[in-house]
């Protein structure tokens, strides 16, 4: 782990989001939609399939402008901003499906976060002479992370060739490399074996609690959600239809009603 | 043997187009159609520049550099709003814009007849008049792009520009711009292009619209479709394979009478051939989608 003497590690961030609604065509994919991800803490966004939960993180990660409502970071609106300004405003988006470069290997993929912008000038590109300690520094970098995740072993093999979970955790090393004080993470643990599945929850734990991580986690998994959120808003059709603590939101009859008895029944 | 240092030259004129395309193609995923459009430029903005003005070579080759470079980052604004196919027809768009304003701007390029007596570079006097001698300048020529792009290849640009091409939307996630970055590989690529130009316009000392046509973009193209992309030793056999099998194929003793459809048989089989059992060509990195 990176001491705290990086000078990108910033105070941490509040996430707020105020009445956003977004419709494709005549389907209102959220509808005044309001919720708070507080400092440090997990927030978990849970509720059946085509709640909206992904599309809001579109809208908070930039991928999709909201038709109303403020995205708010830090107390700064930052709606609309392109996907790659709300990275370098430390927001680091996991996304739900694995979305690793698999032609680049796989320290490669977590050499791509440490790029700045001042390592594309013309100088930097053509003065080979200059570029060499950067290059040696991110790698060393690079391979901190991947043992953070366990994969330091496969660091030069191209990353399309690795197993879904271990491209699942590239994807969390890569983001976190960024040094990101808020977290979007959408279903980190989907499609991952138990195994896999426990240590993911493990270092998301660790990187919670070391780094005082803001937290967004959307989640089908209870047991996850259990073990990792502080509070909870429930989705339901676009809009937020209950918020508390995982006591209030779990064992809600209503929340229980809609969401584990249309998912058949998912043990909680 | 004036014939095999013909050749050489031709090898690298392709050579540095490759490399050019290559950084868009290869490197940023983005098919471009465009490719003869710079040569066309460099070559004009050499054989202008030198024969009407009276500048030397090491006047107007940085000349020609510099305005296909000015061109690519406005065509750039203009077409990285665009990807995919959208973006291949942009550039096809460009391609046809630019040859069409060679072909009537009849004022300034004498459009179909072309633009002829372009001078040899010269230094110091000493004109390279012989084809082993333009061998050898060509040979500079083509070291010079090769070193540059291989700088470039190997750059944190490059990097940046193959996460992009992975997977634009999880680049951005990374602070990545991709039109920021999209547009500086269109200027470095156009700018590049220049070089091929200016070498192809003095060699041959005549110009007209017919070289720099959407059919030389395609063949640019097809080189790293065949040889591969994404890499500097994709381009490099791309180019020896589609410029050196058709010489070949003029000495296999054919019979006379249908040699040349049969060569463009041979030469098209073998492209299919490569281009279907080969998705990343002949020594290529890249898989053009
Ligand atoms: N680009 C789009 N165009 C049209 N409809 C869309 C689009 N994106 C999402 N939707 C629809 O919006 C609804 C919400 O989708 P979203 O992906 O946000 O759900 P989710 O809560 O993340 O579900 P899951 O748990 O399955 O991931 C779905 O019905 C989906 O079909
Ligand atoms: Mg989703």
């Amino acid at each position: 782990m990176q001491s705290n003497s990086d000078p990108r590690i910033i105070n941490p961030v509040e996430l707020r989001v105020e009445n956003i609604s977004k419709s494709f065509g005549a389907f209102k994919a959220l509808h005044d939609v309001s919720l708070t991800v507080s400092l440090g803490k997990v927030t978990a966004l849970v509720g059946p399939n085509g709640a909206g939960k992904t599309t809001l993180f579109h809208v908070i990660g930039g991928n999709l402008a909201p038709d109303t409502g403020k995205v708010i970071l830090n107390g700064t609106d930052v709606t609309g901003l392109p996907p790659y300004k709300i990275a370098r405003r430390h927001v680091g988006r996991l996304f739900q499906d694995v979305r690793v470069f698999p032609a680049l290997t796989v320290a490669e993929n977590i050499s791509v976060s440490f790029l700045h912008r001042s390592d594309y000038s013309l100088m930097t590109t053509i003065a080979w002479w200059r570029r060499e300690a950067r290059e040696r520094d991110r790698r060393e970098r690079a391979m901190k992370w991947l043992e953070f995740v366990g994969l330091a072993d496969k660091a030069d093999e191209p990353a399309g060739e690795l197993s879904y979970g271990q491209q699942k955790l590239l994807a969390l090393a890569r983001i976190v490399a960024l040094r990101p004080a808020i977290l979007l993470l959408d279903e980190p643990t989907a499609a991952l074996s138990p195994a896999m599945t426990k240590k993911m929850v493990a270092l998301i734990k660790q990187l919670v609690a070391e780094q005082k991580l803001t937290t967004a986690l959307i989640e089908h998994n209870m047991g996850v959600v259990r073990e990792l959120a502080d509070y909870i808003y429930f989705l339901h059709e676009g809009t937020v239809h209950t918020h508390g603590t995982q006591k209030e939101v779990l064992e809600n009859p209503a929340v229980r009603e809609l969401y584990m008895g249309l998912s058949g029944g998912m043990a909680i | 043997m004036n014939y095999l240092f013909h050749i050489g030259v031709m090898l690298g004129i392709y050579g540095m187009l490759a490399l050019s395309a290559n950084l868009l193609i290869g490197f940023g995923g983005l098919l471009t159609m465009a490719q003869a459009a710079f040569y066309g430029l460099g070559a004009y903005a050499y054989a202008l520049l030198s024969l009407k003005l009276g500048l030397p070579f090491f006047v107007t080759l940085p000349a020609a550099i510099l305005l296909c470079a000015f061109v690519g980052w406005l065509f750039g604004h203009a077409a990285l709003r665009f990807r995919n196919e959208a973006f291949v027809l942009a550039t096809i768009g460009f391609q046809m814009i630019v040859y069409v304003t060679l072909y009537n701007w009849t004022d300034l390029t004498r459009g179909p007849y072309g633009i002829s007596g372009i001078p040899r570079p010269s230094f110091f006097g000493l004109g390279i008049e012989s084809v082993p001698a333009y061998f050898l300048f060509t040979l500079v020529l083509f070291t010079a792009v090769l070193g540059f792009m291989h700088l470039v290849c190997t750059s944190p640009f490059a990097l940046s520009l193959k996460a992009l091409r992975d997977d634009e939307a999880a680049a951005q996630t990374l602070g990545i711009c991709p039109k920021g970055q999209y547009i500086r590989a269109m200027v470095f690529s156009a700018a590049v292009a220049a070089v091929p130009g200016v070498c192809f316009a003095s060699y041959i000392t005549y110009i007209d619209p017919t070289s720099f046509t959407l059919a030389e973009s395609i063949f640019i193209a097809c080189i790293l479709l065949v040889g591969g992309s994404g890499n500097i030793k994709g381009p490099m056999a791309g180019v020896a394979f589609m410029i050196i099998l058709p010489e070949v194929l003029r000495f296999v003793g054919l019979p006379d009478a249908v040699a040349a459809n049969l060569r463009e048989i041979i030469y098209g089989v073998m492209l299919v051939v490569i281009v279907y059992t080969k998705p990343k060509g002949l020594a290529g990195a890249y898989a053009v989608k």
